[in-house]
């Protein structure tokens, strides 16, 4: 498997404000990558050096083995690239925004390929190509965007928070779409995101970065063993002291007739039996999902922010 | 404080420095005109001398205005009167679509209108914050003139003008905001306006009936049609006769209160032109930055053309006339002559002189095409570009090729224009015309490749470049011999380096060398984007 994104070690700042300290992020081939962070965190930074619109100001950024700031123009033949805030010219039409990026990109629009890939997306994002982009909501500017870089294929798709504006149906297409690409085509992705479901079930692995530094990375898999599985049940009588006697429980509390603990995800297994030396009902064995490790993070940040306003107090 | 108070001291916000800056170009250009003319022309037998040879040639009087004695005062009014309105008219324009339909495209004002401020609140708080800022205007230009030494009731009657056509053409911009659902149209239709209400002065100027002394001229009747004329016939520092200005304030009253009426009727980001859906398939032209930009700036570049074509049009039409004038009155060719480079014949010279105002329209539709790169970039649209396999390297050259083919075909059209009028005086001026009109693209070129420099390596200061180029050409390429400026002065401007005719011994050294820079500026811009971040800010 070979890579095609890695970043050591990036910096890049703007005057004082330093938006990338250090960050290393790596994309393998065949691979959908979540890019996860809190606004403001650096991921728009990274993408913009990425694709060579910013030069970074120390560190190494590698695209496909190749410098994205020199060699970009070739590099972007390669890519396809959804904006965060999709910005488009007021007076050309949807359907000729989505032709006129596809021909950049090097497709060619007459060909039978090209036209049924548009249509079907067209259908499926229930998109209208006839109208002025200044009428088009969000959305739809959204969906310009996305048309435009899935009717013509790309070894690699670098999206930021592409669905913000859309609704839920559209994002159904969309997750659809990313998966159709990486199985069939072998393209990778760089999925950047503050939705944690969408990642959840979208991406082999996970980036998470703050404050312009990754502070995690991983499969899913691999992070989920970073924090704690969630088991609760019922009441029922069942003493709370013999619950805490269970080794590993963790922080173990009643919450409206409901205990719950937690134990280290590897430590599941050898719960459940004594769960059921207890007798326990209605039990909920609860995955640690995506959005606790966020919090792990970025919960900490809410916290040290608290403690800074607390110290200028 | 109530919600109109409110948008009132936000505008004044939001324009601290653009109100500062107008007020200040307004009274400078009025002080350093004054203190020109006062070297240049300081005794009344030059001034005389010169309003008797202005009076005898229709072009002229178009081009400058209608003489009113010999006095300082009325002779200032005179050669930059006219070109005092026109500014204050842009800026008024301008205003009027900055705040109203320009925040309502960009979505900003459903921020203001979602709170207890209604609808109508808006364009009243622009109202009154434009009427201010004329005043404003008004008042500081009549004290420049004070401090130039020019008395109180004509100062004052100078300032009362400029605000009362400052107020008309902001009842033009206000509802061309109405009417139009971009702020791109309604400012070009503002501007359209703009240049029908100066070319309608210029006609009644040109048509005038001039006195026996040969000092005063009566325009003719389509004065009365024009808010510029309605300003002018105030007749500053002579008659100083405030009533005429009063048109110009009803005629705002009546556009004001129909853009009310229009406002009351549309719905919020509607204008009165609905909206036509477009193709849903590309056309085969629009493939690559270069048809793009071409696309972005047609309308744009078609606009300042037909303004070039309709300028060489004058031309010949001038040319007509001052033919008959000649025929009457020897004493003209001279002095037509001594104002060009004083070779050839009185047509070529007067050929030389015009062309250059049609070289500096085109620089106009160049200059702009330069800043739409640095517009494509603050509204993000260059990155969506870029990120595809066009390299930085091919969208730059795109607008600089667009600008430049657009320049020399508009330039060529224009010669051939002005050269087929021309050619029932003189068969050679038609190629000449056409020659001429063409020696004007290395000037273009050198206007272009200074704000594409600018672009590639100061961007946020793009479009100021861009006008306060265009605005210095004018002043010293146009009005620089008339104001007394130092000839090296002069000669930063690029038109004045154009080869002029008669072409069988023309210095073509000057096209040359600015060629030669426009295309050393053009490179050093295009490393220089290369180099740096694409940046929206």
């Amino acid at each position: 498997m070979s890579t095609v994104i890695e970043t050591r070690g990036l910096e890049k700042s703007f005057g004082r404000a330093l938006a990338l300290d250090g960050l290393d992020l790596t994309v393998e081939q065949g691979e959908v990558h979540g890019f996860l962070g809190p606004n403001g965190a650096g991921k728009s930074t990274t993408i913009r050096v990425l694709l060579g619109l910013i030069r970074a100001g120390g560190g190494s950024a590698r695209v496909f083995g190749q410098d994205p700031w020199s060699a970009a123009a070739r590099l972007h033949d390669r890519i396809a690239y959804v904006p965060g805030d999709v910005a488009l010219w007021p007076n050309l039409s949807g359907g000729e925004v989505i032709d006129l990026i596809a021909r950049l990109r090097g497709a060619d629009t007459r060909a039978a390929a090209y036209r049924e890939r548009r249509r079907r997306l067209v259908e499926a994002f229930q998109f209208d190509p006839r109208k002025k982009a200044r009428a088009y909501s969000k959305g739809n500017r959204q969906k310009v965007a996305l048309i435009a870089a899935f009717a013509a294929p790309a070894d690699l798709y670098i999206l930021d928070e592409p669905t913000s504006g859309l609704d839920p149906v559209m994002e159904a297409v969309f997750t659809e779409e990313i998966q159709t690409i990486a199985k069939n085509e072998g393209a990778s992705v760089l999925l950047s995101s503050h939705i944690l479901s969408e990642v959840e079930l979208l991406c082999d692995r996970v980036t998470i970065i703050r404050a312009g530094t990754a502070v995690e990375s991983g499969s899913l898999a691999e992070l989920r063993h970073l924090t704690r599985t969630e088991i609760s049940f019922a009441r029922d009588g069942i003493d709370e002291a013999a619950v805490r006697g269970i080794p590993g429980a963790h922080d173990v509390v009643l919450v409206s007739d409901r205990l719950h603990f937690t134990v280290d995800t590897a430590d599941v297994a050898s719960v459940l039996p004594r769960l059921g030396e207890l007798q326990v009902q209605s039990l909920i064995v609860a995955p640690p999902s995506l959005e606790e490790l966020f919090l792990r993070h970025y919960g900490d940040e809410i916290s040290s922010t608290d403690e800074s306003l607390a110290a200028t107090r | 404080m109530n919600a109109l108070g409110i948008l009132l001291r936000f505008r004044l916000r939001r324009d601290r420095v653009r109100a500062l800056v107008w007020v200040l170009v307004l009274a400078l250009s009025a002080l350093f005109v004054a203190a020109a003319l006062a070297k240049t022309y300081n005794t009344e037998p030059l001034r005389v001398g010169v309003l008797k040879l202005l009076s005898l040639d229709p072009a002229l009087l178009a081009l400058r205005g209608a003489p009113d004695g010999a006095g300082a005062g009325a002779f200032f009014m005179v050669e930059i009167g006219s070109y005092l309105a026109l500014l204050i008219a842009f800026m008024n324009s301008f205003t009027a679509v900055r705040h109203t339909r320009a925040d309502e495209e960009s979505g900003r004002s459903e921020l203001i209108v979602a709170t207890r401020a209604g609808r109508g609140s808006a364009t009243v708080a622009t109202v009154i914050h434009a009427t201010a800022l004329n005043v404003l205007v008004g008042l500081f230009t009549a004290l420049a003139m004070m401090a130039a030494g020019f008395g109180v009731a004509g100062s004052l009657t100078l300032g009362w003008a400029l605000a009362c056509a400052g107020i008309a053409f902001f009842g033009v911009g206000l509802l061309t905001a109405q009417i139009f659902s971009t702020s791109r149209a309604a400012n070009g239709w503002g501007s359209a306006i703009i240049g029908v209400a100066w070319v309608l002065n210029a006609a009644g100027n040109a048509a005038g009936t001039t006195a026996p002394d040969g000092l005063h001229v009566t325009p003719g009747a389509a004065v009365w049609f024009s808010p510029i004329g309605w300003a002018l016939r105030t007749r500053p520092f002579t008659a100083n006769d405030w009533l005429p200005g009063l048109i110009g304030i009803a005629f705002a009253a009546v556009l004001i209160a129909v853009a009310f009426a229009l406002q009351g009727r549309r719905d919020t980001a509607a204008g009165l032109v609905a909206a036509r859906n477009g193709r849903p398939w590309a056309s085969v032209a629009l493939r690559g930055p270069g048809s793009l930009a071409w696309r972005l700036q047609r309308g744009s570049i078609i606009g300042w053309g037909v303004g070039a074509i309709i300028g060489a049009a004058a031309i010949g039409g001038l040319g007509g006339t001052l033919k008959d004038a000649m025929e009457k009155n020897p004493q003209l060719a001279t002095a037509v002559k001594a104002m060009g480079s004083g070779h050839g014949t009185v047509f070529e010279s007067f050929l030389g002189i015009m062309m250059t105002l049609v070289g500096l329209v085109v620089a106009g539709a160049a200059i702009q095409t330069m800043m739409r790169m640095r517009q494509e970039e603050t509204a993000g649209t260059a990155e969506l570009v870029l990120a595809t396999g066009a390299s930085r390297l091919r969208w730059y050259l795109s607008y600089v090729v667009v600008a430049l083919v657009a320049s020399a075909l508009i330039l060529a059209l224009s010669g051939l224009v002005a050269g087929s009028a021309l050619a029932s005086i003189d068969a050679g001026l038609m190629w000449q015309a056409t020659a001429l009109a063409l020696a004007q693209l290395p000037a273009v070129g050198a206007y272009l490749a200074i704000t594409a420099l600018a672009f590639a390596v100061v961007p946020p200061v793009t479009i100021p470049v861009g006008w306060t180029l265009f605005g210095f050409g004018i002043v010293f390429g146009e009005f620089g011999g008339l104001l007394g400026l130092p000839d090296w002065v002069r000669s930063l401007a690029p038109t004045t380096h154009t080869a002029v005719a008669p072409l069988a011994n023309a210095d073509w050294s000057g096209t040359w060398v600015m060629s030669l820079l426009a295309l050393v500026l053009i490179g050093v811009g295009a490393v220089a984007f290369r180099a740096r971040n694409v940046t929206t800010v």
